[in-house]
């Protein structure tokens, strides 16, 4: 999707043209009623000084009141109506960009703090939104009263209305030019302030830990110091801002010194009546207003336009899923066979190194090694949550870089070691807000996992609202409640990271009895954290520093004299250096 | 009257400074009565005399109007700057000090994506307010002014203004306490909107895997709407009031301008006395309106100062208080150590809310230098237990001495030197691994290097190419699991402290490590522990083994012991040794 101003209003507008035409058509009367206003005070006026009855005044402030509230009609119904079409577009806008993000791989989302995703997602749609619902209505109505008083006065006398028009297009080019110097202040603020807000996201999520550390007035100092490196923005940007403000005030002053100084030469040369005179200046001064509106709203423009820019930045970051041709995988349970395989970071060495497997489908495969022996980045790559660097990783035959992510989620399900509980009831916690799965599908699998007891003391079953955190979820038991959300997919291959790093002896028993109920028929890859949790696997894959350093099938490994594996086995050694 | 007094207490804070604010933004808001006035002199000059050049000194007086306002004003942005900085900062302060002194798992109750939108938008609402009690001052001034001037020109016309601020000023105080109740349904639809926001970008892995994009993005889009119509159902309330006080105030110019020209007639109005009414009247209209938002905005800044106590827990006068954020910044102070001796814990009771399960009346000891472990299985309360020990939840009952002294505040006191808790799923800061450790106390070199090498998180820090100074990234991903947690215990271990409480470092630490950890801090001869674990290694060294089931200790004693006599000990043992 690509972006510019003209984009947005095009596709977020266009679907509503009807109701912006009735928009407009009501800000063209509310500005001919404000347009109107100062011809009947000059009336009024003229026709005071010349005594003529007072019925005719009478009339004329009827007529204005009239003319004024008629404006207010109008203008309020062109408001709300502005307010509903920009909350409309916008919402539609935030949750394209939703989606988007939340397509977006882990390589994103590892470097972006969810304060700073808020302020995108969140704060920069919403000034959109302010934009959208203010912007184009402004912009007309302002430029289209400019030419109108600048018609107008041109009818009292031509001299006066081209000054004006000279006036209007120096004093908004002069003004512009000075906006764009007061900009970078402005971005700089904005960055200054997003750093002290993700710092406070990330306090807010540090409470515990530093608590028990007794670091709780460290935090604070930093806070302190976070907030000092703010000021000098915030004092930057305030001065520029009134330096704007400054400069209409002075182009304001020059604006009725013309007005006074045009009226008088007229007046005192008689080609205009005193009514004229007061006319002139009149308009003069509500000339003003638009041509400050003008500045005001490009400036709101700008603003929306480094809005824009984040977030068709966002737009613009794809998703690896994005780059492939969309191969389909064979139904039923899971080939994988890795060739060659190798994995680095942009910034670092090879993590995975010449990787070669086979494992065939619906068998299950351990996978063990030390930390940083490249365990999770290989299970993450069968996940497609990053491509290899090098070799091929195959899905029954499929490269995982041919397959969509979306055809390679819809067929493995993958379980980390973080869970994220959601402030949601226990059924959306589970179907992460889906509402294809009958309830009695979701209770099933929370009992054949062993979480029957503490579904059995839900006061309110699967409507139980979940408080963040978890309220009463013990680590080991958010681990399986990941482990149903999983299953109820009904995946053909599983992927667990260490999932029952958590979990005591018991629980985990139970659990690797519902494993295997639950793997039956399907493959499965386990990243092991205890050496017992093996028993039931087919094939070992034992790494380190990226390499394979043994493969093949449990029995034969165990039987074989020179395997590690066996060798870790024997001693008893209970855990693989995690 | 909640709104209020936190403004006050909010100005007070900064007497002087704001004094200044006050007197800057008065001359800049009262200063525009100048030029309508020499335009009066410069329209009555002309008529009067159609010879006169009245219209040099007009624009000589408007340029030195000019120059004054504007000095005034980029003065004024300075110390306004200033002042709201200090305002919001205060209020921040305050906030986030508070989090930090309350329990940790009750500091905030609400998702923290939700309570940053509070700490965000809340002070910045009152910082407006405060800013604006400025603003509205010198508004005041002026509209004092023009009406002084008016009446000095025409008793009579001038005495038709007040009946439309009259009017206008009934509507809005009719009006604020739906404002209010509008505001704060707006507020909270859009916090929880943040709130959602928050979580889901932290679990999109998670929401990837399942691909749930579809279904949490509908959500979140209902959510989104609700917002929306909330925050439409407020604006259409503003616009109504804007509507009638607009209506109010155009019949109420009609009036006086009818009543001017009938002056006129009578000759005691002249065409400058004219165009200064109409130029005041538009500025003394915007004033009703700027004081029609004004106090609404002030009204709905009670939402604010509520939002922000639930965040606090606390009175206006403690969310405030000015001491904090104007003290120098200190030295981080540790507790001063008190050798531990003997801890004991006494029919310590907690329940989960929502919730039947929780810990029921633990009752235990510690002796000094020695092991104890707590096992169990999953959802028996371990957990539960250190955090209601240490009091990072609230206990409904029960005390935990320390040496015969009971501690108050737990959450306040068992904090280094005295113990420390690394969690079973540790979070770090975004800096670098030195910062992460040292947490801005100030530790001999030795005793960092110690405590690496006791956490087993020498090896992981040979791995990196700036050693110490590597940064972690954003909440640590830039390191393994096990990495993590390494860091936290050596985190843990920097201050020696006499207390040391770990939940189950199983994961962290591969079992010859964990033996080796704990041969050496035995070694060491220095500390008391506290631990979760389930590993027949450590429950062997242990010397004592407290068995939880369900929320209750059913057991405890030595390994020997347990295992001779406890049938739940005995299941968690076989079912490891089955391999």
């Amino acid at each position: 999707m690509s972006f510019s101003i003209l984009a947005v209003l095009k596709k977020y507008l266009m679907p509503r043209k009807g109701r912006l035409l009735l928009v407009g058509s009501l800000m063209l009367l509310a500005l001919a009623m404000q347009l109107v206003r100062p011809l009947i005070l000059r009336h009024i006026l003229d026709e005071a000084i010349s005594g003529e009855g007072m019925a005719v005044l009478q009339l004329g402030a009827l007529l204005l009141a009239v003319v004024s509230v008629l404006g207010h009609v109008f203008g309020t119904m062109t408001r709300y109506m502005s307010d509903v079409l920009g909350w409309e577009a916008t919402n539609e806008l935030r949750d394209d960009v939703t989606k988007h993000v939340l397509r977006l791989d882990q390589a994103f989302h590892k470097g972006t703090r969810p304060g700073e995703l808020i302020e995108r997602v969140d704060v920069d749609v919403t000034r959109l939104a302010n934009f959208f619902a203010n912007f184009t209505r402004h912009i007309v109505i302002n430029v289209l009263f400019l030419l109108g008083s600048i018609v107008l006065l041109w009818r009292e006398h031509m001299w006066v209305g081209a000054s004006y028009a000279a006036y209007s297009v120096l004093s908004i080019g002069a003004l512009s030019y000075l906006r764009r110097l007061v900009t970078p202040y402005q971005v700089a603020e904005r960055k200054a302030s997003a750093q002290v807000y993700g710092f406070l996201g990330e306090q807010l999520a540090v409470t515990e830990d530093m608590q028990g550390l007794g670091a709780q007035s460290y935090m604070l100092e930093k806070l302190r110091a976070e907030f000092q490196k703010w000021l000098p923005h915030r004092i930057r940007t305030f001065v520029s801002y009134n330096t704007l403000w400054s400069s209409a005030i002075l182009a304001h002053v020059v604006n009725i010194s013309l007005a006074v100084g045009l009226a008088a030469m007229l007046w005192q040369r008689g080609l205009i009546t005193l009514g004229t005179v007061f006319l002139i200046v009149h308009y003069a001064e509500l000339l003003q207003v638009p041509i400050e509106q003008i500045r005001m709203q490009l400036q709101e423009l700008q603003r929306a336009a480094a809005s824009l820019r984040r977030v068709t930045e966002l737009f613009n970051t794809k998703a690896i899923s994005q780059q492939s041709t969309g191969h389909h995988i064979p139904e039923g349970p899971i080939r994988v066979v890795a060739e060659g395989l190798g994995f680095k970071y942009e910034d670092g060495g090879a993590v995975l190194d010449g990787v070669s497997f086979a494992l065939p489908a619906g068998e299950v495969l351990g996978i063990i090694g030390r930390t940083g022996s490249g365990k999770t980045t290989l299970a993450r790559l069968v996940a497609r949550q990053y491509d290899p660097s090098f070799g091929v990783l195959a899905l029954s035959g499929v490269p995982t870089t041919a397959a969509t992510q979306a055809t390679i989620r819809e067929r493995v399900s993958f379980v980390g070691q973080e869970v994220q509980i959601f402030h949601a009831t226990v059924r959306d916690n589970l179907t992460f807000f889906g509402t294809s799965t009958n309830d009695a599908e979701l209770i099933g699998v929370l009992y054949d996992l062993g979480l029957g007891e503490w579904f059995a003391a839900l006061p309110d079953g699967l409507g139980t609202m979940m408080s963040h955190g978890g309220s009463g979820l013990s680590a080991g038991e958010a681990q399986l409640l990941a482990l149903a959300r999983a299953f109820l997919r009904n995946p053909s291959l599983v992927v667990l990271d260490e999932a029952s790093a958590k979990i005591d002896p018991i629980s985990e028993k139970r659990i690797d009895t519902a494993l295997e109920k639950l793997l039956a028929g399907r493959t499965g890859i386990i990243i092991a954290h205890r050496l017992t949790t093996l028993d039931r696997v087919d094939h070992i894959l034992l790494l380190d520093e990226g390499k394979v350093v043994e493969y093949g099938r449990q029995q034969e490994l165990l039987n074989s004299s020179t395997s590690r594996y066996a060798g870790l086995r024997r001693l008893g050694v209970e855990e693989v250096l995690a | 009257m909640k709104a209020l007094r936190t403004i006050w207490a909010l100005i007070v804070a900064r007497p002087w400074l704001y004094a200044l604010d006050v007197f800057l933004w008065t001359v800049i808001h009262a200063i525009p009565l100048v030029p309508p006035l020499l335009l009066r002199q410069v329209l009555d000059a002309l008529v009067e005399d159609p010879g006169a050049e009245p219209v040099w000194y007009f624009v000589a007086a408007m340029s030195g109007y000019a120059i004054i306002r504007i000095g005034f004003i980029l003065a004024g942005s300075v110390i306004d700057a200033v002042h709201r900085y200090h305002v919001s900062a205060l209020l921040r302060y305050n906030v986030m000090r508070s989090v930090f002194k309350r329990p940790g798992s009750a500091a905030i109750a609400v998702p923290p994506g939700e309570a940053l939108d509070s700490v965000r938008d809340d002070t910045e609402h009152l910082e407006d307010t405060v800013s604006w009690v400025a603003d509205f001052f010198g508004e005041l001034m002026f509209g004092i002014g023009a009406i002084i001037i008016m009446l000095g020109i025409n008793a009579r016309v001038t005495a038709i203004v007040f009946l439309p601020l009259l009017v206008i000023g009934v509507i809005f105080n009719l009006a604020s306490l739906r404002l209010e109740k509008y505001r704060a349904a707006s507020r909270d639809a859009a916090s929880a909107v943040t709130g959602v926001i928050g979580e889901t970008f932290t679990a999109v892995q998670a929401v990837q895997m399942a691909q749930a994009e579809e279904p949490v993005a509908r959500h979140l889009k209902k959510l989104n709407q609700t917002r929306a119509s909330y925050a439409l159902r407020e604006r259409k309330y503003n616009h109504l009031l804007d509507f009638s006080s607009h209506c109010t105030i155009s019949i109420g110019i009609a009036a006086i301008l009818l009543a001017a020209g009938h002056e006129m007639r009578l000759g005691g109005f002249t065409v400058g006395d004219f165009a200064l009414f109409v130029a005041y009247l538009d500025y003394v209209t915007g004033i009703a309106e700027f004081y029609g938002y004004f106090v609404a905005y002030i009204q709905q800044g009670v939402v604010a100062v509520t939002r922000l106590q639930n965040l606090l827990g606390g009175t206006i006068k403690e969310l405030t208080e000015s001491k904090y954020w104007f003290a120098k910044a200190k030295e981080q102070k540790m507790a001063s150590r008190e050798k531990l001796e003997q801890l004991s814990v006494r029919d310590l009771t907690y329940l989960h809310p929502n919730s039947s399960t929780g810990i029921h009346n633990i009752t235990f000891d510690i002796a000094a230098s020695t092991l104890v472990v707590i096992t169990g299985r999953m959802g028996s309360g371990k957990t539960t237990l250190l955090r209601a020990l240490l009091g990072q939840l609230q206990p409904a009952s029960g005390q935990v001495y320390w040496n015969d002294k009971l501690i108050a505040d737990p959450a306040m006191a068992l904090t280094p030197p005295l113990a420390t808790y690394v969690r079973q799923t540790p979070l770090l800061l975004s800096g670098t691994i030195e910062e992460n450790l040292l947490l801005g106390h100030a530790v001999e070199s030795t005793a960092l290097g110690k405590a690496i090498r006791l956490a087993v998180f020498n090896q992981d820090l040979d791995r990196f190419d700036h050693g110490l100074k590597t940064m972690v990234g954003v909440r640590g991903v830039k390191l393994s699991g096990g990495q993590v947690q390494r860091l936290a215990a050596a985190r843990a271990m920097v201050h020696s402290p006499e207390l040391l409480v770990f939940d189950d470092l199983s994961s962290a630490l591969d079992i010859k490590t964990e033996e080796e950890m704990w041969r050496q801090l035995f070694a060491e001869r220095q500390g008391t522990y506290l631990v979760v674990s389930h590993r027949p290694q450590v429950l062997v060294a242990a010397d004592k083994i407290i068995v939880l089931k369900n929320g209750s200790i059913i057991d405890q004693g030595t390994y020997p012991e347990l295992k001779e006599r406890c049938e739940e000990f005995r299941q968690l043992l076989s079912a490891q040794e089955s391999a």
